[in-house]
């Protein structure tokens, strides 16, 4: 429940800033990440090296 | 009204508790998960910041993450955009970490909270990363109104920005934006020497002095186009931290005669020059900053947080150019540090809290925000483990330390609340003679496991620091390089022919050669009997001793150990290493009755290396 509760939470928010900043094109991309995002995550475990940009 | 404030997923993560715009408890996670710079979710400094404010299971009215996810990840979407097809492994990388942890910060802090028996409050805030540094300079600060200056890597697109505030109040009025940066500058540099990445930018300090800034001029007309504001263009020619796993590329390379240092390499002239040459650049950028943000705000004084405001050379040459009346500095400056601001920002400028201020006492109680343990949990510990021990009685304790420092021994001192922040300001400290020429080969090789070219930094009694050093500012919580009084000095050392780092360590270069470094300066902490008493007491009984009130003061770990933070952690690191004399509260061990220490494999693969 908390995860759907915050999943709701977490969309209302990237499109909140997406209205706020007039930036659109991140809702289609966020949705795109999400799907992309389970199979990098099922695929990925290497250990991150510093770098300001993946943070 | 309890604020938790919580930084987190970056570096150094930490949580911070208020309780009516009192600061109540602060702490870093590293402290208690033992893993260097830990950036994972602060469940454990979380509990204890609630425990120590005595926060129940409904009492917690507001949570504050300490910068914006969402914008930070269209600025790092932004950034994969702007290089693609360039960057794709490094996306690949970045990805999964933000979809399983960062997207769900708040989902984090519910969970955790849920951990701790408290409920999840109604209010929780996301201000922005440089609004909650400033605000971490600013609020608890002694001042009424003050510049205030932020500076580090990056936060959400802010790498650096110039506020203003006044009462319970702060505007922030100028900011430079991503991938212009100091914190980058600096960081690609201290990766390019060899040192690890937002770890290992103290050592390029350090290893400044020992140079010559024939790079000046390179820096400047390559890497960046500098202005009279301070403010910079990055040469994005030289980088590749946009769209690569490493900082800096060939180019950058061919700049500097030669591929990066790899780590743990002999390090070499080439090595000193850059440093000193990106230091010199560094204070250039730093004071003009620092000048702007005067003729903008008006102000005498100056507040100052960030990553770079660790950087205690270029700030004490801010201090040295007396550009302002006064200068604070936010002892926790890193990203720590921005759990604290959070919260005071949401105190004062969403709930409308009172500030106060006298214009000499800053709020942060010396720094020493972090757990304490009583006397009988000490001495209930000792007596399980059977751990020899004397009891030392309050009013000589002082004299007992000093006379064992004055004999020549090394003190690994653990006493009262540990400190918030990067710096061990006493409570969790190894204590030495400052006065012995052997002290700082002996303390780095034999205690600390680490380079030897790096200098340590003394504790001196605030009203005696003016009898050493050039410096008319207090320092309490290190933050201040100044240089050693010229009467102290021994001249005509530091050869600037000699290449051979180890050659220049152990020559004596003043009265107190071991916290003097090769360019005649020091890391100065004043200490004054309001802030921390014990440790005061300990440094005036060595003054009566001796006639020097001045000890060495480093931090109570080795290389790559988080400083201590247990009686436990004490005990361990004491026996692994060559220290004399542990001092747990008003217990005193010495390591020559302690029984054999035994542990299996070889401990110091333990640690990353920084």
């Amino acid at each position: 429940m908390i995860f759907f509760k915050h999943l709701k939470k977490l969309l209302q928010e990237f499109v909140g800033f997406a209205w706020e900043n007039k930036v659109w094109w991140i809702v289609p991309m966020v949705l795109v990440l999400l799907l992309l995002a389970l199979l990098i995550v099922t695929t990925q475990t290497a250990a991150l090296p510093f770098i300001y940009t993946l943070f | 009204m309890n604020i938790l404030g919580i930084s987190a997923f970056y570096h150094d993560s930490a949580a911070a508790l208020i309780c009516d715009g009192e600061i109540i408890a602060a702490a870093q996670e590293e402290r208690f998960t033992r893993i260097k710079h830990d950036h994972n979710f602060p469940v454990n400094a979380v509990k204890y910041c609630l425990a120590e404010g005595g926060v129940g299971k409904s009492d917690l009215d507001a949570v504050v993450f300490y910068d914006k996810p969402i914008t930070k990840f269209a600025r790092i979407m932004e950034t994969y955009f702007s290089v693609a097809p360039k960057g794709l492994r490094s996306f690949m990388m970045a990805m999964p970490i933000w979809i399983r942890k960062k997207l769900w910060i708040p989902m984090e802090i519910e969970k955790s909270l849920l951990k701790c028996g408290i409920d999840m409050p109604e209010d929780i805030y996301f201000p922005e990363h440089h609004e909650s540094h400033a605000a971490s300079a600013f609020f608890p600060s002694p001042f009424e109104s003050a510049a205030v200056l932020t500076v580090d890597g990056v936060g959400e697109w802010s790498t650096s920005s110039i506020g203003h505030g006044k009462g319970n109040k702060l505007e922030i009025l100028s900011e430079m934006h991503f991938p212009h940066s100091l914190g980058l500058l600096y960081s690609a540099f201290t990766y390019f020497t060899g040192f690890r990445v937002n770890s290992g930018e103290y050592k390029l300090m350090g290893l400044a002095p020992y140079g010559e800034s024939i790079y000046v001029d390179v820096i400047k007309d390559n890497l960046l186009d500098l202005r009279d504001d301070g403010s910079f263009r990055l040469n994005m020619d030289y980088f590749a931290y946009l769209d690569g796993l490493v900082m800096t590329n060939d180019k950058f390379a061919a700049l500097f005669d030669g591929p990066a240092r790899s780590a743990e390499s002999e390090i070499t002239k080439r090595e000193m020059d850059i440093a000193k040459s990106i230091q010199v650049v560094t204070e250039e950028i730093v004071l003009k900053m620092a000048r702007h943000a005067k003729e903008i705000t008006g102000e005498k004084n100056l507040c100052m947080a960030g990553g770079v405001a660790l950087n205690c050379v270029a700030n004490g040459c801010i201090v040295q150019e007396k550009i302002f009346d006064n200068v604070w500095i936010q002892p926790a400056a890193g990203d720590a540090g921005g759990a604290l601001g959070a919260a005071l920002l949401i105190w004062h400028m969403v709930k409308d809290g009172p500030r106060d201020s006298d214009g000499l006492h800053d709020k942060v109680s010396g720094s020493y925000l972090g757990p304490d343990f009583k006397a009988d949990d000490i001495q209930e510990y000792l007596d399980n483990k059977g751990y020899a021990y004397q009891n030392m009685p309050a009013d000589s304790r002082g004299a007992i330390i000093a006379k064992i420092l004055d004999d020549q021994n090394v003190v690994g001192h653990f006493a009262g609340r540990m400190e918030f922040g990067p710096r061990a300001l006493g409570n969790r400290s190894i204590l030495g003679d400052a006065r012995s020429p052997q002290m700082q080969s002996i303390m780095n090789l034999k205690i600390k496991y680490r380079e030897s070219f790096r200098p340590f930094a003394p504790s001196c009694l605030a009203e005696k620091a003016s009898d050493f050093f050039e410096l008319d500012a207090p320092s309490p919580y290190m933050l201040l390089v100044a240089p050693v009084k010229k009467s102290r000095c021994i001249q005509g050392q530091s050869d600037r022919d000699a290449t051979v780092l180890k050659d220049w360590i152990n020559e004596a270069r003043s009265d107190v050669p071991a916290i003097t470094h090769v360019d005649y300066s020091a890391r100065v902490q004043t200490v004054s009997p309001d802030t921390n008493r014990p440790y005061y007491d300990i440094i005036k009984a060595f003054d009566e001793r001796t006639g020097f009130g001045i000890i060495i003061n480093t931090s109570f770990n080795v290389r790559g150990e988080p400083i201590v933070c247990t009686p436990e952690d004490a005990y361990r690191c004491f026996m692994r290493t060559e220290m004399d004399y542990l001092v747990l509260g008003d217990f005193l061990l010495a390591k020559t009755e302690q029984p054999e220490w035994k542990e299996e494999g070889d401990w110091r693969g333990e640690f990353v290396l920084d």
